[in-house]
């Protein structure tokens, strides 16, 4: 079982935290004594940066994510450009689907009530760092950093739509499982206002998505126009404290169960949706995505008996799986099988019985 | 006149074989469309069969009297003869010397089972070796022999 597998980050906020310079009186004998024998700015610099041994010792603390998403993964730096993209100056645009990600850090400006600048970077960059990693566990590409928050496409050429939200889905359930569960309960140890992500998902058709390449020369990147994009950034904003809103494509291509989402409602109670032009009678929902619940249904995960959530050893949950499917190869072959009404093979006789039959081809 | 009342009576058939559906399964959603010069039966939904790792969506297109194809339209899978699924991805689920169909055939009590047993046969054939544990016919048709998802009539 693999507990508190984002322990690795925590245990790094709580040393930036314990051992980083506070704010007012103290800043400068703290930054002075810690950076002492260097110039400010270069030591500034080198203490928010991370070696690649540390990022990846890191990034493959969080290796149980494999038990979810079903491949290993190992670390490299993935580009921040999508890959599947590569627009040139030639080329105009291309039309293609991809699910867009907004992931907003709320409230980091509280830190500073009571830490320098040096340490709230520090903090921030590893709760970013959990997140992109996430990410990254789940086939993602971070394309921007905005502020505290980040910008993040799932899906491409060779993933199927259904894929690439199943993957988007899953790694926002978890980077808002890491901000609710281990990462307040050190905030509220060490005595700090709750910070937290809201994060907005959509996607459209390929028609309604243009990739092109935004602003000239060097100062240019390769993204998306798209309807979708900019509700995803504007759905991030209809979030509750750690909460995700996604736009009803992804609710109608994700294969989860209708009870997992809940309409978005403005102070009234009334129906709000992430885009509307009445003339036209068009109306585009958006959903609260209940992503507790939704982790509760992904395979490998359990809960011990105070609620926190572990993912099981995947060789053991696996090894179990395949018998069990076994035994149920057997009762179907027995003529004793019975289907459900969710499409489960039961024996329970009020079901649906089996008839007899053979594959053919 | 003939045509006209034969067509009446299929629509009523398909309604009867929707509403069995809809009424002893939660997880398919049907509709009557129009398709050729007859009409179809189309259900659709997601399936994830307990111990399985996937999440399925299926297809079932049932013209009246006809074997419905069923098509697994996630995950995208290579069809094969191992797997006794065509190239377009619809399933063979029943060698037709076993039982002739016709349209007394219950959909909700014959494909819809078998959609699911084909599920559990599917993922026990991505972990055993390449092996389908699931009864087999003892020979094969080809590729032309696809169940119908037109009205041919």
């Amino acid at each position: 079982m693999n507990r508190e597998f984002y322990k690795s980050y925590v245990d790094q906020i709580r040393n930036t935290l314990t051992n980083g310079a506070r704010r007012g009186n103290d800043l400068s004998t703290k930054l002075y004594s810690d950076f002492s024998n260097q110039d400010s700015s270069r030591g500034i610099r080198n203490s928010l940066s991370l070696s690649k041994a540390e990022d990846t010792r890191l990034f493959e603390s969080l290796a149980p994510l494999s038990t979810i998403t079903g491949k290993k993964v190992n670390y490299h730096l993935r580009p921040g450009a999508h890959p599947d993209f590569p627009i040139t100056d030639d080329q105009d645009f291309e039309n293609h689907y991809i699910i867009s990600v907004f992931i907003d850090v709320k409230r980091s400006t509280g830190l500073f009530k009571k830490y320098n600048p040096v340490t709230v970077a520090n903090t921030i960059n590893t709760i970013q760092r959990a997140a992109v990693h996430t990410i990254w566990y789940h086939d993602g590409y971070v394309q921007r950093y905005h502020g505290d928050g980040l910008f993040a496409y799932f899906g491409g050429k060779s993933i199927s739509i259904e894929t690439a939200v199943k993957q988007a889905l899953s790694a926002t359930s978890f980077i808002s499982y890491f901000m609710k569960s281990d990462l307040k309960n050190l905030f509220n140890e060490q005595g700090i206002e709750n910070i937290n992500t809201r994060i907005g998902i959509d996607t459209g058709d390929a028609k309604d998505i243009l990739w092109y390449k935004a602003g000239m020369g060097e100062c240019s990147e390769v993204t998306t126009c798209s309807i979708h994009t900019s509700l995803a950034a504007h759905m991030q904003g209809e979030a509750k404290s750690n909460g995700i809103v996604v736009g009803d494509n992804i609710k109608k291509i994700s294969s989860v169960s209708n009870e997992i989402f809940d309409y978005v409602r403005d102070d009234a109670g009334r129906v709000s949706y992430a885009f509307e032009i009445p003339d036209e009678s068009l109306y585009y929902n958006q959903w609260h995505f209940e992503w507790e619940k939704y982790i509760k249904t992904l395979p490998n995960v359990g809960y011990d008996s105070s609620g926190n959530m572990f993912l099981l050893d995947h060789e053991a949950v696996e090894a179990e799986r395949i018998a069990s499917l076994r035994n149920k190869a057997l009762l179907i072959n027995s003529g004793s099988a019975f289907t459900s009404r969710d499409g489960n093979i039961s024996i329970v006789d009020s079901d649906i019985k089996n008839q007899p039959h053979r594959f053919h081809f | 006149m003939l045509v006209k009342n034969r067509t009446y009576n299929k629509f009523a058939l398909l309604c009867y074989q929707k509403n069995l559906i809809e009424k002893n399964y939660d997880f398919l959603s049907c509709r009557i469309e129009n398709r050729g010069i007859g009409k179809v039966l189309i259900c659709t939904g997601w399936i994830r069969p307990e111990d399985c790792k996937e999440d399925y969506k299926i297809m079932i297109e049932y013209v009246s009297g006809h074997e419905p194809r069923t098509t697994i339209l996630y995950p995208i899978i290579d069809g094969s003869v191992k797997i006794h699924m065509y190239k377009d991805h619809s399933l063979c689920l029943h060698y037709p010397k076993d039982m002739k169909w016709s349209e007394q055939i219950k959909i909700f009590q014959y494909t819809i089972p078998w959609v699911c047993e084909w599920i559990i046969f599917y993922e026990l054939f991505l972990v055993n070796g390449g092996k389908w544990e699931g009864r087999e016919s003892p020979s094969h048709i080809t590729e032309n022999d696809k169940n119908l998802n037109s009205d041919p009539d």
